[in-house]
């Protein structure tokens, strides 16, 4: 928690423009700025992207904790339903769209964000509709990755026939950025997020008895195709608005759930879901840190960064458990 | 009667597989009663664990009725079920980071409302179930780093904790040592004297004959019910070995291999104890054994001791071949068999 507030605090006061912590504490206390500037470039850049990370962070750990719960695979993580793919396809029609079929798409930031939500809401309705039907839970995953490589690949064919403008505009979008959402967004975010987390935790303990077995699950006396159904809404919702408006942000949903169990060494929910939700946070805004590149006007690439801090915890799992599947 | 705790009337179970394909195990028709241990048994494929799945709800049954506690079970919702029925699957839980406490905690879920915290009674409970089963030292452990014999304790302990009148466990004993099958079965029997049903499959018949009240037999036609000895003297434990080499000798109260000639060897002298292992050799040998000397006997061994040694004579005379072992002799008798 200290921690957190300390990086969200390291967060606001680092960028290309340097804001002194006097400024800061106008901001949250009341008081005179030593600059105007500043205020607005607290109210309307360093707030919007602070609490973005926090959103971004918590809704991945927290969905990514789930998928490996639900699936009882320690590599699973919240596009293993293919809903970053179905957003990327959203936004590669909306950027892609208007150069490959002469459509002209409402290419702007809202424009993305809508699709990417309509995208992963897509692929989020296929995979709730197959999980009624469908009682194995491996069955589930294949189908899930199945889903997300067919959609990648329609999305391939967007970026062979898309121009080399849209192409890199794209590129971009799929590198992952804090920056993007603008203060009106936010709430719109923040609610999603929110809603995700708070279904995630109502079920906490099916998620516990999920963790050892559909067959455990069922003589409890749980619903486990109704419990999974609403697990894999929460998962959506998470993964789906932090992919919408953040862009497809890689490996901060894999390895924080392992961080949580292995800091905690318990695999009871109750304390696994908010673990995973301060650590995402806490980590994303670490990569933003790090991504800003204290006292240079370079941003890294938020997903880059994401992937070479998260690949070592990953490796680190494997090696430590070497039996990956149980 | 009083005390019947399941009531199976007509129960087909089985699964669709498929449109076209579906396996159907017959209809079956059974009680259990309250304290009773009952082993279903059979051979491998035969639907045991379906049957016993069937009766745990956790698959659909194809036709028949169950009523438990005269409750037909269709009509008990899931909450009210897991308070009436625990089961275990014959698949081992695993699960990363789970102490033994945590795991068994996990069997009061069915108790309370998902908001509801555990309290002072069921940690109590939880704790007396894991030292009912010896394991109050690994209450802490994760359960992934348990040998197969105490990861089978804690299940027992799980059901315990469940605190339900019906326990069913499929293959309990199952990837078990001797020692720890016992131990299984020897805490199975504590809880079925605290009146508790107990209902286990098992491929395992010896552990299951020696240790059960009530055997389900599930033959390729239906389930024979009866004592362990009821099964026996029926006959119907044959029937489990059809197109099998083996058959059950009522005599001996042993698993044979069926051979097609009986060559007859007689085990002359001897305390009990030598006499009956030097018979058990020779059976596994392919001899039917008399304690009497007759005529057309293939074989004769006589059986001395002397100051606390044994000799095992081959043949009707002192001139015979003589062997300190009865690895030796049956090497012998083995080589002689050859020629």
């Amino acid at each position: 928690m200290v921690v957190l507030l300390l990086l969200a605090l390291l967060s606001l006061l680092l960028g290309s423009v340097a804001i002194p912590l006097a400024d800061i504490k106008a901001y949250f206390l009341g008081g005179s700025f030593t600059d105007e500037v500043n205020l607005s470039i607290i109210q309307n850049f360093r707030m919007p992207k602070v609490v973005s990370a926090l959103l971004a962070g918590s809704a991945l750990a927290v969905s990514g904790l789930q998928m490996q719960t639900v699936f009882r695979n320690p590599l699973a993580g919240p596009y293993v339903l293919g809903i970053s793919s179905g957003a990327s396809l959203g936004v590669a029609l909306v950027l892609m769209g208007s150069s490959a079929f002469g459509l002209s798409f409402w290419g702007s930031q809202v424009g993305t964000v809508v699709a990417a939500l309509v995208g992963s809401l897509l692929v989020l309705m296929l995979i709730l509709a197959v999980s009624i039907r469908v009682r194995d839970i491996m069955t589930l995953l294949i189908l899930g990755m199945m889903f997300g490589t067919a959609v990648s690949a329609v999305t391939s064919l967007l970026q062979y026939f898309g121009s080399e403008t849209s192409l890199k505009n794209f590129v971009i979008w799929t590198m992952g950025s804090l920056g993007g959402v603008g203060r009106q967004q936010l709430w719109l975010y923040a609610a999603l997020v929110l809603l995700g987390l708070a279904l995630a935790w109502a079920y906490v303990r099916p998620l516990n008895v999920l963790g050892i077995g559909d067959t455990y699950a069922r003589s409890l006396g749980f619903n486990v195709k109704q419990t999974r159904f609403l697990i894999f809404l929460s998962t959506s919702l998470l993964a789906g608005a932090a992919t919408a408006f953040n862009g497809p942000i890689a490996f901060v949903g894999i390895a924080v759930p392992h961080l949580a169990r292995m800091v905690f060494r318990t695999s009871n929910h109750a304390i696994l879901v908010p673990a995973s939700a301060l650590a995402g946070a806490a980590t994303l805004l670490l990569c933003d840190i790090i991504a800003q590149l204290p006292g240079s006007a370079t941003v890294l690439p938020l997903n880059s960064v994401a992937s070479l801090m998260g690949i070592p915890v990953v490796i680190y799992i494997v090696l430590k458990n070497k039996r990956v599947v149980s | 009667m009083n005390g019947i705790v399941i009531d199976i009337k007509g129960l087909v179970s089985g699964y669709r597989n498929g449109v076209s394909s579906t396996y159907r195990y017959p209809a079956f028709n059974a009680v259990a009663l309250r304290g009773e241990l009952i082993a279903l048994i059979g051979r491998n494929g035969v639907g045991k664990s379906t049957l016993l799945r069937t009766l745990a709800r956790i698959q659909p049954s194809l036709d028949g009725n169950v009523f438990v506690k005269r409750v037909n079970f269709q009509q008990i919702s899931g909450s009210e079920f897991a308070q009436l029925v625990s089961f275990i699957p014959s698949e081992p839980a695993h699960a990363s980071h789970t102490t033994v406490y945590e795991f068994v905690s996990m069997a009061r879920y069915p108790y309370h409302g998902w908001f509801e915290a555990l309290n002072d009674n069921d940690h109590k409970l939880v704790d007396d179930a894991i030292s009912a089963v010896g394991m109050q030292n690994f209450r802490d452990r994760f359960i992934d780093n348990l040998s197969d014999g105490e990861r089978q304790r804690v299940m027992i302990a799980f059901a315990i904790a469940q605190d339900t009148p019906i326990i069913m466990m499929d293959e309990p004993t199952a990837f078990l040592d001797l020692p720890n099958k016992f131990e299984v079965m020897r805490l199975l029997r504590e809880q079925a004297q605290k009146g508790k049903t107990i209902i286990i499959s098992t491929h395992d018949l010896q552990t299951a004959f020696g240790l059960v009240d009530t055997i389900w037999l599930m033959l390729s036609d239906g389930v024979r019910v009866g004592a362990p000895e009821d099964i026996v003297l029926s006959g119907n434990l044959n029937r489990l070995m059809d197109d099998t080499p083996v058959l059950f000798d009522l005599k001996s109260g042993q698993f044979v291999y069926k051979h097609q000639t009986r060559l007859v060897a007689c085990v002359l002298g001897g305390s009990p104890n030598i006499k009956k292992w030097t018979s058990h050799a020779l059976r596994r040998m392919g001899y039917e054994v008399e304690f009497s000397p007759i005529d057309d006997a293939s074989t004769y061994v006589q059986i001395q001791e002397h100051e606390g040694k044994v000799q095992w004579i081959l043949g009707r005379d002192d001139r015979n071949p003589t062997f300190d072992s009865i690895r030796n002799l049956c090497i012998y008798i083995k080589g002689t068999a050859l020629l």
